[in-house]
């Protein structure tokens, strides 16, 4: 399995739409913080142009995370089985288990790398352009990162078995999304009306992400301020991971290319 | 005794109500060049799949080295290199960075060895090139390249001269001798193209509508493929009667154009113009020649003798 993971690393690292997708994601954060800082120092009364607005945006969704996280697989997994080079694989040897495991390791790497650069000029950016103040600090971000990153392998191991599961992207993406998002809204909507699924909602991500949360420019307010809040995003990340990648081993074994 | 490399007991694959494979009993024998001939759909690439471990056997066994467990078959898999249907490659890596990659997947030492491989399969001079902006051939070659980079001890490949241009096809036929003399490597191949078979393999097994109809050495092949002796003479009638009469142990059948076909002639052409001239007949044709691999396996595939 190492070594599929450091193949699938050199093969990552060799691609220029990994580059691109970094370059991109830098870009998109410096542009923005760019705007906030041109729009602060022409437009008289503006109040946007501080690090607590930039910040807010970030900590109030940290759905963004499990969205980036997809982002990659897709950039490195998309056309993985139009290409074939699955089949090789499979047909050296290597068990479909250690095919979905390096798939994910690689694209937690990659990932990982892909959020620190874009981390590195988000921050940098922010403090060199943007006014220091608000209620919400580089403390609030820098606790989301752990507060969501179990939640945010999740999503990212979901994507990984999507796109091998499904002969069509297509298909994957809207399903992933369906997983993610849409099925969790449609469950808090339900709760409302049925009490017994309000807790079971609220145990889902994409819904303790938003409706316990209170995070704008004059307040900070997130699930990982108190012990219990953090605990819960990470058992509810932990299960999610140990869900979805059983599934995934489960039904990948079985796959026929 | 011999010793098979690739061994398929009873196999069976089918996909919903659809049977693919059935029954099928495969051997390969170390060190042989085995040709797998087989009509579209007649279920040469499942079984080549089934192999490979891209699809699970539905019933029966499959052996590679003699190890049969799944785990086994796995490791087995890991000296055998395959090209089942088209080769699988990502586009945007050069054809020398997508070697390197299935040489770090592979474990294999030495960055040397994707030069060499590139140069044996004679894509060298397309290391830099896209894998994208390859021709047919020369994407068929690469794929050759990534089956032989690990130094299999068997090539499992199906119609690897899809898309080569003629001297293409000489050179990859010259290839899988050196392979199979120099490096003892057993090669497994199915193509469409049966005279290309025919000067390729040394063993040949005939798939029709997902049975083994046959396995056969080419020697034996050569000793069952039957002589034909074509015969048109003016009064077919006279002279069916004549050969009934004269050479009641020969047989003979009439084809739809009038020509009177012997199989197997007990004697020599000559007997046979003699027969027609002694008794005023005109010879409007005499022919005498061999059955190919093709009408052998036509043969084979309608039920008939084996005799062709």
């Amino acid at each position: 399995m190492l070594n599929y993971i450091k193949s699938e690393c050199y093969r990552a690292f060799h691609s220029k739409i990994v580059y691109i997708t970094a370059g991109l994601l830098a870009g998109l954060v410096l542009l923005y913080h760019m705007i906030l800082y041109l729009f602060q120092r022409y437009t008289p009364g503006f109040r946007y142009g501080t690090t607590s607005f930039s910040f807010s945006n970030l900590v109030s969704s940290p759905m963004i995370y499990c969205y980036l996280a997809f982002l990659i697989v897709a950039v490195l997994y998309e056309s993985n089985n139009k290409n074939g080079t699955h089949k090789n694989s499979v047909a050296f040897g290597i068990s479909r288990t250690s095919l979905f495991i390096g798939k994910c390791t690689t694209s937690l790497i990659t990932a990982f790398i892909i959020l620190i650069s874009t981390l590195a000029v988000y921050l940098i950016s922010a403090f060199l352009l943007l006014e220091q103040k608000g209620p919400v600090t580089v403390t609030d971000l820098f606790l989301e990162i752990p507060a969501v990153s179990l939640v945010a392998v999740s999503a990212l191991i979901l994507g990984v078995f999507f796109l091998e599961f499904f002969d069509k992207t297509t298909t994957a993406i809207l399903t992933w999304f369906v997983i993610m998002l849409f099925l969790p809204k449609i469950i808090l909507y339900l709760g409302m009306k049925i009490d017994f699924l309000w807790p079971i909602a609220l145990w889902l991500p994409a819904n303790f992400f938003s409706v316990e949360m209170y995070v704008n420019m004059e307040n900070c307010m997130t699930v990982w301020d108190t012990v219990e809040g953090m605990m819960k995003c990470l058992i509810c990340g932990g299960v999610s991971v140990l869900l979805f990648g059983t599934v995934s081993i489960f039904s990948l074994g079985k796959k026929e290319l | 005794m011999k010793e098979y490399v690739i061994e398929t007991r009873n196999v069976t694959k089918s996909y919903g109500s659809v049977l693919a494979l059935n029954q099928v009993s495969l051997h390969v024998e170390r060190g042989s060049i085995y040709g797998l001939i087989g009509d579209n759909g007649a279920g040469k690439s499942t079984l080549l799949k089934l192999l490979a471990g891209h699809v699970f056997a539905t019933s029966g066994e499959i052996s590679l080295f003699d190890k049969h467990h799944p785990k086994e078959l796995e490791h087995s898999r890991r000296q055998i290199g395959t090209m089942i249907e088209s080769p699988g490659f990502f586009p945007d890596l050069t054809v020398s960075q997508m070697l390197e990659y299935c040489r770090i997947q592979r474990g294999i030492p030495g960055k040397t060895k994707v030069e060499e491989t590139l140069k044996l399969t004679g894509i060298w001079e397309k290391k830099n090139s896209k894998c994208k902006n390859l021709s047919l051939g020369q994407k068929q070659r690469l794929g050759l390249a990534i089956a032989m980079i690990g130094d299999p001890k068997i090539l499992i490949l199906d119609e690897p001269i899809n898309g080569l241009d003629p001297s293409g096809i000489l050179e990859l036929r010259n290839l899988f001798h050196q392979l199979n003399e120099e490096k003892h490597i057993t090669i497994l191949l199915s193509s469409h193209i049966l005279t290309e078979l025919q000067q390729t393999a040394d063993t040949f097994g005939f798939l029709s509508h997902g049975r083994l109809l046959e396995e056969i050495s080419a020697e034996k092949l050569q000793e069952q493929c039957t002589d034909y002796l074509n015969i048109m003479v003016s009064d077919l009638e006279t002279y069916t009667a004549l050969l009934e009469k004269h050479y009641p142990e020969d047989c003979y059948k009439v084809l739809p154009d009038q020509t009177i076909q012997i199989s197997n002639p007990k004697r020599d052409s000559k007997h046979y113009s003699q027969l027609a001239a002694d008794h005023k007949l005109v010879l409007a044709k005499l022919e005498e020649r061999r059955a190919t691999l093709e009408e052998y396996y036509m043969n084979l595939k309608q039920g008939g003798e084996k005799t062709c």
